[in-house]
């Protein structure tokens, strides 16, 4: 506790602060307010910018596109790796900065890379499914990568509700999938109960509270879930750290020009939330959230079940120790329901987006994707 | 949905006269005095039907023309004119008493004319002002449910206050002390943070918070079927007639995609 060690003098205030000492405080406040205001005037647009890593768009379909990242080795490893990230925020957190970009960790560890944007849907796009997601632009994002690389089967790679699609993807279209690498993944959307932990599964918690019509009807109503609606439920998962983020954290590093431009790159990513398709919404809700279909192995697309005991590749399942918005068990579920036995779990310190951006999980991330691969693309 | 102002109010009856009656109750009172005065027209050709000639086609038409002519025509009638002054959701709502609404004069007329109404395309206009009258009532409904999420985050702060005082207490007779107002600031969020977790996470917060988006999608949905009717009013086409060609096209462009991959 930020507090002066104990006196242990008796009628010691516990407010040891005089008022000199006090105007003092706010003085430095003020001055610290004033360097920032400088430092945020003189920011220009291009300064923040993220996902700057050269790639190449190769493919596009609708408001999909597809990319490929620019080796920046000589020889990267001959079978490439098909990012596919989540729906509810963008792809470019996994390319935030430069100093802490996920993919350029990859691409320097020898990976070939693409990455799918799923891009901004309208109102037009309001009728897809999840169907359309993992068999229509996600396997036309295979086959594409497939054919300019000639590899029969690539590795795909899905993170967060991108890894649910990408692990039905494989369980339909096996024989496109050489690995399957999972991160913060939620499978066993019920794992959680029983051992709810505190701060934790908010989003679990909250669609157990809902019935299908309370989905159905906020589908209807809405057609697709605004983005800052989608935005507003991360918020209220951990509502006073947010207030204190934009108060005594950015207090914090707001005349540290560095911690600023890395502090306003997160909040530009954290903005640019898309609205979420509404039928992807009406499924995932009530299929994966509500029903836990998926480790029933009851879940439909396209008329087919997926069943999980189909993943027959190996299969890389990554989670973060702290993630509040996929509790570790939800990931770990899949644990002894797929048809591989080569299955390995790794944990990485930190949350969800901090798997991602954070420093201590950045130093394991993707040294052990790589080397997992590499001992199973070599084999 | 953008809401039409309503009509500039009427200046207030001078002293001693009899308070108007609102927009609809005198396009009724227009109706009835019509009827009456198309009733006493009627009367009045009859008893001049004395002076026809009922050999004479001519005369016999002009007295059927007298007899059946159309009662706004007749002079003093005003239904005409009453039914034609500006009647949209917004007047109506502002200016038709809730009570003089539910006057079973008022229910039978519509029931009798209902038929009419529609066919000569006012039945949109009813169904506009009690669409309005179920957005209202979700509007409401929506602020209720915003009114008990914020007693949650009430019952958060009290908590927190009641769990900081012990917590100062404690602080006090370890001998602690606060250096600066941030060291203050923080030691408060480490107490508020937990409790807004747990009753977040508690039956009543997750109720709550449901509550919130199910009456705020209820809402939504009732301004959908009010802007609806104003799209087929003005002859827009409606968010569910695009949404469905958006429908159509999407399962289109299915079959278009599954047949080029079955081709390939």
């Amino acid at each position: 506790m930020a507090t002066k060690a104990a006196a242990k003098a008796e009628g010691k205030a516990l407010f040891d602060v005089s008022p000199a000492a006090l105007a003092k405080e706010l003085a430095e406040v003020r001055e610290k307010i004033e360097r920032g205001a400088k430092l945020l005037s003189a920011l220009k647009e291009d300064e923040i910018e993220i996902a700057l890593t050269p790639k190449d768009l190769v493919f596009s379909a609708d408001m999909v596109t597809l990319h490929r990242y620019r080796p920046i080795v000589a020889n990267p490893l001959p079978i490439p790796v098909l990012i596919s990230y989540a729906l509810i925020g963008r792809y470019q957190m996994i390319d935030l900065e430069q100093e802490r970009s996920f993919v350029k960790k990859l691409l320097a560890q020898g990976l070939d890379v693409y990455v799918i944007d799923w891009g901004k849907p309208k109102r037009a796009q309001r009728w897809l499914a999840i169907d359309d997601y993992v068999n229509g632009y996600l396997d036309d994002c295979v086959d594409v990568v497939r054919e300019r690389t000639g590899a029969r089967a690539i590795n795909l790679l899905g993170i967060c509700q991108g890894g649910v699609f990408s692990l039905c993807y494989a369980a339909l279209h096996p024989d496109k999938v050489k690995n399957l690498i999972l991160t913060v993944t939620p499978v066993d959307f019920h794992a959680d109960r029983g051992n709810e932990k505190l701060a934790s599964g908010y989003m679990n918690l909250w669609t157990r509270a809902t019935r299908d019509e309370d989905v159905d009807l906020m589908v209807d109503a809405w057609g697709n879930l605004p983005g800052p609606i989608v935005g507003f439920s991360f918020l209220m998962m951990n509502p006073v750290a947010n207030i204190g983020k934009y108060t005594t954290d950015l207090l914090g590093v707001i005349d540290d020009e560095r911690k600023l431009k890395g502090f306003l790159r997160m909040e530009r990513w954290i903005a640019d939330r898309p609205d979420h398709p509404g039928e992807v919404l009406r499924q995932w809700l009530r299929d994966f959230y509500i029903h836990n279909r998926l480790v029933k192995n009851q879940v439909e697309l396209g008329g087919k079940r997926v069943d999980l005991r189909k993943v027959t590749m190996p299969v890389l399942n990554i989670f973060a120790a702290e993630d509040v918005i996929v509790p570790p068990p939800t990931s770990r579920g899949l644990k002894g329901r797929v048809g591989t036995s080569d299955y390995t779990e790794i944990e990485v310190p930190g949350g969800h987006i901090g798997t991602f951006v954070g420093s201590k999980a950045q130093n394991i991330l993707a040294p052990r994707i790589v080397e997992w691969l590499k001992a199973r693309i070599e084999r | 949905m953008a809401r039409k102002p309503n009509p500039p109010a009427e200046p207030p009856p001078a002293a001693g006269e009899a308070p108007r009656p609102p927009e609809f109750a005198k396009a009724i009172g227009g109706f009835l005095e019509t009827y009456q005065r198309s009733m006493e027209g009627l009367i009045r050709e009859m008893k001049a039907a004395k002076d026809v000639r009922w050999d004479d086609s001519a005369q016999i038409i002009a007295w059927i023309k007298r007899a059946t002519a159309f009662p706004a025509a007749m002079p003093g009638a005003d239904a005409k004119s009453a039914f034609a002054a500006p009647l949209d959701a917004a007047s109506l709502a502002g200016t038709l008493p809730s009570e003089f609404a539910k006057h079973p004069l008022l229910a039978g007329l519509r029931h009798v004319f209902a038929g009419a109404h529609d066919a000569v395309g006012w039945g949109l206009y009813s169904r506009l002002a009690e669409t309005m009258t179920e957005v209202g009532a979700a509007d409401a409904a929506a602020r209720e449910a915003q009114a008990a999420v914020w007693k949650i985050i009430g019952d958060i702060w009290q908590r927190a206050q009641v769990r900081f005082a012990e917590e100062l207490k404690a602080m006090h007779a370890r001998g602690e002390s606060f250096a600066d107002v941030q060291a203050f600031l923080r030691a408060w969020s480490r107490v508020l943070d937990p409790i807004a977790h747990e009753v977040l996470q508690s039956g009543p917060g997750l109720e709550a918070s449901a509550g919130a988006m199910r009456a705020a999608s209820r809402l939504r949905a009732a301004q959908n079927r009010a802007v609806e009717l104003v799209s087929e009013l003005y002859n827009v086409p409606t968010r569910a007639e695009v949404d469905e060609a958006y429908r159509m096209i999407h399962e289109l462009r299915k079959e278009v995609r599954a047949l080029r991959k079955g081709a390939a």
